[in-house]
């Protein structure tokens, strides 16, 4: 049975790039299928991104059977705005994104 | 969770290459070296691997037999790299999935690797898995007297491990190694379990609240040398007690009790309790003092003690080894019935087990398994009110019954013995006895695993079990007696257990079950009925995925027992699920069994692929037995192995038809939501405020919003299921209403004032923006316009 943390942290990353990116396509890859895409709240924290300079930072993931929650602080610069959390789930695929 | 995978308990285990000793005894790894070299074809290396090789092989060859309770705690750090894991399997002292896993600190440390080559920063972040939380600090290494001493430590949220390896070199070529780890495990804490569901008016309306403490320690001692081919021998000992204390509070005291208002703060009063820094929250009676009990109180004390000894030799290419335990518990389960009187049970429990293994390349591996255990439980109803009867309470605390002449764990007695003791026994004053019960389990399990390395991240191997294949043989007989009437259970099983890599584990497996009931008359003349043979086949797997039930279960039911369940239509998202068929076989049905013709025998073994000389011996057997007791022996004997096809044979043979089977399912889809509701009603009883600020409003709305989730795909899995009935669809459908009204009360916002919604919109809608968030925006906005 694989470990869970490597593959949801990895998706975290590549989740994170594509934000400070504003890479929708990367964003779309990354995405549950059976899952509506959110590309409009995708965009709008992308461009709070880039515009304000922030960063994320993985703290801790939770996972409750084939759920996950990826919490990690919203920082700018030093400093840590605050902590936000995205849900994952497992696919057939692998660990994918199912909300922002 | 046990780690199985080659590289987690067999040669080389989870370790970075580069430990370093003073007499390195051949073939320097690299770090493109697979684990202990073994993989590539080289002697295993490095002094610190090769004590933890010897330990970890020591371990994997004595590892825990087929399903007996046994505890190991395990250590294997080098260079900041530190695994424990705890394992009981089928004792209540240690939760599956508890303590730090070689895989979740390897994947950590890849992970954290990535992070700080990306960032330059040191970024750490801790994983916790089904609700636990995992930890790990790193270990040391220095030089002793000329040898190489790793000392390792290690901390999960429960258990602390202690070790060291001392390493060093008697000759040229000759190292040799020993290796003491000392695992210590604390745990506590309290929990709301909701309502009072039973039939005691004096309970009605309170909340059930359980209190557990567990303490326990195991040490393992590995020696062994090295000098082109390796032998050792390692000793594992270990002891603990836990209590178990279930109480009913009304609501207010209850809550009182398990909530926190700030989380951060319940999180670490959780822990501190966990780790015994800190009071238990709930007193735990002292089961000495049962006036301190309230009405309807249970409290179970459990200890055990137990001992593993094995030998082991390996060389380049193959290791093998064997090993015997002996464990012993012993229990006490205590209620209150009322002011004065105590229901007892006291219950010794013995598990022998013989183990042996071959391992090969640390990718192959062969194990068998033996093992026996018996218990004697034995229960009785002290009035506390007499003095004889408060005298024999205290005394049976101590093991001392108030009548044992003749009837002891390590001796074998015959059903009736077991009556006339219990007949015959003169009792106190103050005691009366409820019943007595033997229980003789053996088992024989057969297994073989191959498996796979992965590479991860720059030095960390992770050994993965990529295929696993094992036969258990079962053989079970419970005795309970009251001297009045005696009900005896046989049961024969076989159970098939397949391990995939990603498909989880899947098993089948066939059992049958003799019921017989004997009544004793008062001048000790015994009537014997026949209660039945039970006919059970039972398809678990633990991660289902796709469509997989439907050839891999549903048509194995249909083919086996003649049933037309449709198949699944819609691929299921992960969950475990089980499946029974079930039927009862009469003594008619068992008469049917005994005539049926030769010719039909042969034909249905044909159409099944079963052996014909062992259905027509079975059969011979059936119509030679007088009784339908000895009839159905005869059965199950026959269902020892390939069960599955044989049970429907017996089925069909015995003139069932599928339509009187009972096919049940479970899963974790249907019952996980409402057990989650439960939880985030307990987390967050009152409405939601805006001085909570913003993350723990999001989070709030995200747990709501996850059990939501959950609640949708479980009616939609629901709605597709094609064994569950209308009746029990409907049932798992109010259960899935009643979880998905917790969720909409946690996320409600209804009873702010228009102005505290636009504030709580302007809070919600700053910084990164939640699904969740943007969710509660899109309402707010909504409820506004």
């Amino acid at each position: 049975m694989s470990d869970p943390a490597a593959a949801i942290a990895g998706v975290f990353a590549e989740l994170t790039q594509a934000m400070s990116r504003g890479d929708v396509d990367a964003y779309l890859k990354l995405c549950a299928r059976d899952a509506a895409p959110q590309v409009a709240l995708f965009e709008k924290n992308a461009r709070r991104a880039q515009e304000d300079g922030l960063h994320f930072v993985l703290r801790e993931i939770r996972t409750i059977g084939d759920v996950a929650e990826t919490h990690f602080d919203v920082v700018d610069g030093n400093r840590v705005l605050e902590r936000a959390h995205l849900s994952l789930t497992v696919e057939p695929d692998g660990w994918k994104v199912r909300a922002l | 969770m046990a780690i199985r995978g080659p590289f987690k308990n067999g040669f080389g285990g989870l370790r970075r290459p580069g430990g370093v000793g003073p007499t390195k005894p051949t073939a320097p790894t690299s770090t493109s070296t697979p684990p202990g070299g073994a993989a590539g074809g080289t002697p295993p290396s490095t002094g610190g691997d090769f004590a933890g090789k010897a330990a970890d092989f020591a371990k994997q060859v004595v590892g825990p037999a087929n399903g007996q309770a046994l505890f190991g705690v395990q250590i294997a750090a080098m260079k900041g790299e530190v695994d424990v894991t705890s394992r009981s399997d089928g004792a209540p002292d240690l939760e599956a999935g508890q303590g730090v896993t070689a895989h979740q600190i390897a994947a950590q440390e890849a992970e954290i690797e990535k992070k700080r080559r990306a960032s330059k920063g040191s970024d750490i972040y801790f994983y916790s898995g089904d609700g636990q939380i995992k930890e790990f600090l790193s270990p040391g290494r220095t030089s002793l007297m000329g040898h190489s001493l790793f000392g390792n430590v290690g901390l999960s949220s429960k258990a602390l491990v202690l070790g060291g390896t001392l390493e060093g070199s008697a000759a040229p070529g000759l190292t040799h190694a020993g290796k003491l780890l000392v695992g210590g495990l604390h745990d506590a804490g309290v929990a709301q379990m909701g309502p009072y569901r039973g039939d005691n008016p004096a309970l009605s309306g309170k909340e059930i609240v359980v209190a557990h403490k567990k303490v326990g320690g195991s040490a393992t001692v590995a020696v062994g040398a090295w000098a082109g081919v390796g032998i050792g021998a390692s000793l594992q000992p270990s002891k603990g007690s836990s209590v178990l204390y279930r109480t009913h509070l009304d609501k207010p005291d209850a809550d009182a009790l398990t909530e926190d208002k700030n989380a951060a703060v319940g999180f670490l009063r959780e822990k501190a309790e966990s780790v015994g820094l800190k009071k238990l929250r709930l007193d735990i009676p002292d089961i000495a003092k049962p006036e301190t009990m309230r009405v309807g109180d249970e409290l179970v004390v459990a200890t055990h003690g137990g001992v593993r000894a094995g030998v082991f030799a390996f060389g380049v290419a193959v290791g093998v080894g064997a090993s015997a335990t002996l464990h012993g518990e012993f229990e006490l389960h205590a209620t209150k019935l009322d002011d004065h009187r105590v229901h007892l049970t006291v219950n010794p429990t013995r598990v022998r087990a013989m183990s042996y293994g071959v391992n090969s390349l640390g990718t192959v591996s062969l194990d068998l398994h033996r093992t026996e255990s018996k218990s004697l439980t034995q229960a009785f109803v002290f009035d506390l009110s007499t003095p004889s009867g408060k005298q024999a309470y205290l005394d049976a605390l101590s093991g001392n019954l108030p009548h044992q002449t003749g009837i002891a764990l390590d001796k074998d007695r015959s059903v009736t013995d077991l009556e006339t003791y219990v007949r015959e026994e003169q009792l106190p004053v103050g005691v009366e006895r409820t019943y007595l019960e033997r229980a003789d389990l053996s088992s024989r399990d057969i297994g073989a695993r191959v498996g796979i390395p992965i590479r991860f991240g720059k030095n960390v191997w992770w050994g993965l079990s990529g295929l696993a294949r094992s036969r258990a043989k079962v053989d079970h007989t419970r005795t309970g007696t009251d001297g009045d009437q005696t009900k005896r259970v046989e049961t024969r099983g076989v159970e098939d257990r397949w391990e995939v890599l990603l498909s989880g584990t899947e098993t089948v497996g066939a059992f049958a079950s003799l019921r017989e009931h004997t009544v004793i008359d008062e001048q000790g003349q015994r009537t014997t009925t026949f209660g039945g043979l039970d006919l059970t086949a039972r398809f678990e797997d633990d991660r289902v995925m796709g469509l997989e039930l439907n050839d891999e279960v549903l048509d194995v039911i249909n083919g086996v027992f003649g049933t037309a369940i449709a198949p699944f239509a819609e691929a299921g998202h992960r969950q475990a699920r089980t499946i029974e068929v079930k039927a009862t076989l009469s003594a008619a049905d068992l008469a049917t069994l005994s005539q049926v013709a030769g010719s039909d025998a042969t034909a249905l073994a044909t159409a099944k692929d079963l052996d014909q000389a062992d259905l027509a011996q079975m059969l011979d057997d059936v119509r030679a037995a007088q009784t339908p007791a000895d009839q159905s022996r005869a059965v199950l004997g026959y269902l020892s192995k390939n069960g599955i096809a044989r049970l429907g044979a017996v089925f069909a043979l015995a003139g069932r038809g599928a339509e009187e089977l009972t096919v049940d399912t479970w899963s974790t889809s249907y019952h996980r939501p409402l057990d989650d509701a439960r939880a985030l009603e307990q987390k967050y009883p009152e409405p939601l405020a805006l001085d909570a600020g913003k993350w723990s409003l999001v989070r709030r709305f995200g747990a709501a919003h996850t059990l939501m989730v959950s609640v949708d795909r479980a009616a939609a899995e629901l709605a597709d299921d094609p064994i569950l009935g209308d009746k029990d669809k409907a049932d798992v459908l109010a259960h899935l209403a009643q979880a998905a009204a917790v969720a909409d009360q946690v996320a409600s916002f209804d009873h702010l004032s228009p102005d505290e919604q636009q504030a709580l919109r302007t809070m919600l809608d700053v910084g990164y923006t939640t699904t969740v968030a943007q969710q509660v925006i899109d309402r707010l906005d909504e409820a506004a316009a």
